[in-house]
């Protein structure tokens, strides 16, 4: 109180001491040992709500919480009583109470004025709300902040300038298996990065220094795992920079790639073995939308299979369809209206023509099905078959060769027989012209002479016959289908072979059927399987006596509809075991066969759509081979 | 019957058959032509005087089986194998079998004609051997028993002393057997009779 009478007493620094109280924003209140106010600024006014005059006198805690207005007497007496003070020139934070019972936040000064005694004390007051406020606001952002953090399933990683782990996130912590105080403050590259890449990361750093400016640097590398392992990160990295520019330390945000490159990786080796795939198989796939949604797949393979580049260049429908051969571009198109028409799965055989001009065969299976926007969706497989249609080819023309061969091998075997055929009406002939020579130079009966020439001109006719039929069966030709009178067909076969059966004293009967339907056919391979049974039938009658050897060709009609032609002799039969053999290329049961004359009947047979079979007849000797050839409908012949 | 000699043609080619029908007509031989040799064989006689022209190949009786027939039979018309392309192993076997000669077709007229006319001559000849040689057997057996006993040593070339010795008798009376064979025979000389007894000897086998 001493003090407070000395300032009283002296007027000018009174004045100034007002008018600091009132200057000052922050409340000032001056309170004696008792804590009762003495003075009260005009800030205290504002902040407190009360005037002056109702405070001077009152216990400062009044203007406190219940709270602090309990600690606030303890500590008044704590310092009474030890003199330590716990305040002063310390300040701390308290809540404040207005008068109408509002409490904020304010920053506390206090100080003992200087030789008080009792002592006398000097509170400042500082409204903090502001700041509070402002704190609040930051700790919530920046608790948000962490959490984002946190949260972030990216890995997070604040580093120093020399790389030490400034801050690392959960997401980080959890894949490199460590804590966060495990980490924090070591060298990242020694806790995270494998020996063999520390130096390629440096490098990273190194770059991002050089960069300047908040580039990037995008890498990826593995990151040690506590226990072992690795995984594979992908880091986005930015060097944080002071004002001056210089590098204060770095930022990087992770990913971890390890299963999408796993997966990545496993997609494109099975993109790759695909791809593999239909270069090896030759065949490429698709998928179109028609009409066209712009969602589209051509394979690479199919490109090639098309002769194009399958970077550079585009398959689009309208180019497939440029590319088919102008041949096939009306049955392709058919075919494709078809499967847009029906969904389901389709088949379609064309050629291509590539732009280099070379012709290919495809086989192309493709399924139609609705797809989005009332579209239909094709996907479907081309393969490139020219290789296989080569052989095809290939193994056709040779498969003819031998046909044509074996029929030579059959007619070689029928030589003599043909010979003697042939000798017949040249012998007539001969005998007919010398004849007539001698009846003309003795001037004897013209009607001799004139029925000389007759039978000349038809014996020469008649050879002449047996050398057209002989061409025909002689000719390596192509095979040619043609309606065909089978009766017809045997007799003329039949007759072919009488003259090999009479050199061997066989007899061929023929019992033809009156009812058969013509039929399409390759005349000349049909006659070369009857041929071909007869003379084995010739042969295999050998063993029997001259007396008794028989064959008998007879034509059917079957229940089903096909008509058969059998082959029946009185010979020894197929000895049981050669039975399952005898259509078996090089099977022979001859001494100069050829092994291959049923192998190529049979071939005939199958290409006919029918059947060559051995069928003996029960409770009849010998062997009965049976050529069933089917009846085809009217307009279903090839 | 008809005793001019015919060429028998067998052939189961209608063509063949009747073109050596004319051509044989066309040089005057008379002919006769079969389908097969079973009409061969059912309208042939053996008198019949003439040659047979016969295909190797027909169906039933083939031209060699009917050779062997006509064999069997003791038949002894010459034949001439008509053969085709290839038939030339059985033409030589049929050759072997007594043919007179094979043609292969188509032939020359003049090698057909000449092989008939050959084949007719060598008929002709073995008809008349034939002749002489049942004459010479009718006439040796019109012989006595002593006098075929003589027949037997004189062509066995022994001297009438040697033969009076196994007789028994004197060498006079084998004179007068001897020449009474020598007349029986008709036999001019001793040759002719040892000819005639060679005859004897060879048709016995047939």
């Amino acid at each position: 109180m001493q003090e407070s009478s000395d300032i009283t007493a002296r007027d000018a620094p009174r004045r100034d001491m007002q008018a600091l109280l009132d200057a000052t924003v922050d409340a000032v209140i001056l309170i004696d040992h008792r804590g009762r106010i003495e003075t009260f600024n005009r800030s205290g006014e504002r902040l407190f709500g009360y005037r002056a005059e109702e405070l001077i006198g009152r216990n400062v805690s009044v203007l406190m919480t219940e709270r602090d207005r309990d600690s606030h007497d303890a500590y008044m007496h704590r310092y009474m009583s030890t003199g330590v003070p716990h305040i002063i020139g310390v300040g701390r934070e308290v809540d404040a109470r207005r008068k109408d019972g509002s409490v904020f936040p304010v920053f506390l000064s206090v100080g003992r004025i200087h030789e008080s005694h009792p002592p006398r004390f000097v509170g400042l007051l500082h409204d903090i709300t502001l700041r509070r406020e402002a704190m609040a606001a930051i700790r919530r952002e920046r608790d948000r902040a962490n959490m984002y953090l946190e949260m972030a399933q990216v890995i997070l990683v604040a580093l120093s300038a020399d790389c030490r782990i400034q801050l690392i996130n959960r997401k980080g912590c959890d894949t490199l298996g460590w804590r966060e105080v495990d980490l924090l403050g070591r060298d990242w590259l020694e806790a995270a990065v494998p020996p063999q890449q520390r130096e390629m990361v440096r490098g990273q750093f190194a770059r991002l220094d050089r960069k300047g400016g908040d580039s990037e640097v995008y890498c990826e590398h593995d990151v040690l795992v506590a226990g072992g392992g690795r995984r594979l990160v992908a880091w986005r990295c930015i060097a944080l920079r002071n004002l001056e520019g210089q590098v204060v330390g770095y930022f990087s945000s992770g990913e971890d790639i390890t299963v999408r490159r796993a997966i990545e990786q496993s997609v494109e080796r099975t993109r790759s073995l695909l791809n593999e795939a239909q270069e090896i198989g030759n065949i490429g796939n698709f998928e179109v939308h028609v009409p066209h949604t712009g969602v589209e797949f051509w394979s690479p393979q199919l490109h090639r299979i098309f002769g194009l580049d399958p970077v550079a260049d585009r398959l689009s429908l309208e180019v497939m369809r440029a590319a088919v051969h102008p041949e096939d571009s009306a049955h392709q198109a058919a075919d494709w209206r078809q499967a847009i028409e029906a969904p389901g799965s389709h088949a379609s055989e064309f050629r291509i023509v590539t732009p280099a001009g070379a012709v290919r065969y495809v086989r192309s299976i493709y399924n139609t099905s609705p797809g989005n926007e009332g579209s239909m969706r094709i996907a479907g497989t081309i393969l490139d078959v020219t290789v296989a249609k080569q052989a095809e080819e290939d193994a056709r023309v040779a498969q003819q060769r031998m046909t044509h061969v074996s029929r030579l091998a059959t007619m070689g075997e029928m030589a003599a027989g043909i010979a003697h055929e042939l000798n017949q009406p040249l012998a007539a002939i001969t005998n007919y012209a010398s004849a007539a020579r001698r009846l003309v130079a003795a001037g004897q009966d013209p009607d001799d002479v004139r029925l000389a020439l007759e039978q000349i001109a038809g014996q020469a006719l008649r050879a002449g016959e047996i050398i057209r039929r002989l061409r025909g069966l002689v000719q390596n030709r192509e095979t040619r289908r043609e309606q065909a009178d089978v009766n017809d067909l045997v007799a003329e076969v039949v007759s072919f072979s009488l003259s090999d059966a009479r050199l061997h004293d066989v007899r061929i009967r023929a019992e033809l059927a009156a009812d058969l339907p013509p039929l399409s056919l390759d005349r000349i391979q049909v006659q070369q399987i009857i041929l071909n049974l007869l003379r084995n039938a010739i042969e295999a009658l050998a063993e029997r006596p001259a007396s008794d050897r028989e064959i008998v060709v007879h034509t059917a009609r079957e229940a089903g509809g096909a008509v058969t032609i059998a082959v029946q002799d009185n010979g020894p039969g197929v000895p049981d075991a050669v039975v399952a053999r005898i259509f078996d290329p090089f099977c022979t049961t001859k001494e100069t066969g050829t092994g291959l004359g049923l192998a190529i009947s049979r071939t005939i047979a199958e290409a006919h759509q029918g059947k060559l079979v051995y069928e003996p007849r029960p409770g009849r000797p010998g062997a009965c081979f049976v050529l069933r050839l089917p009846c085809q409908s009217p307009g279903s012949a090839e | 019957m008809n005793r001019i000699p015919t060429v028998h043609v067998v052939d189961d080619d209608d063509a063949v058959r009747s073109s050596l029908r004319l051509l044989l007509k066309s040089v005057g031989l008379p002919t006769v032509t079969y389908e097969s040799a079973r009409d061969f064989l059912a309208g042939y006689e053996s008198e019949q005087p003439g040659c047979l022209v016969l295909d190797v190949r027909m169906p039933g009786m083939s031209g060699p089986e009917l050779q062997e027939e006509l064999n069997r039979r003791g038949a002894m018309i010459p034949v001439i194998f008509v053969t085709g392309h290839g038939d030339i192993p059985m033409a030589v076997e049929a050759m072997q079998h007594g043919a007179f000669d094979f043609l292969q077709k188509p032939f020359r007229d003049q090698d057909l004609i000449t092989r008939v006319q050959k084949a007719l001559e060598l008929d002709a000849q073995n008809r008349a051997e034939l002749r002489e040689a049942s004459l010479i057997r009718e006439r040796y057996e019109s012989l006595t028993p002593r006098e075929r006993e003589v027949f037997q040593l004189v062509t066995d070339g022994k001297a009438n002393k040697v033969m009076a010795g196994d007789l028994g008798v004197s060498q006079r009376t084998v004179e007068i057997h001897r020449a009474r064979v020598m007349e029986k025979m008709g036999a001019k000389s001793l040759a002719q009779l040892v000819r005639m007894a060679m005859d004897l000897g060879r048709p016995s086998g047939a």
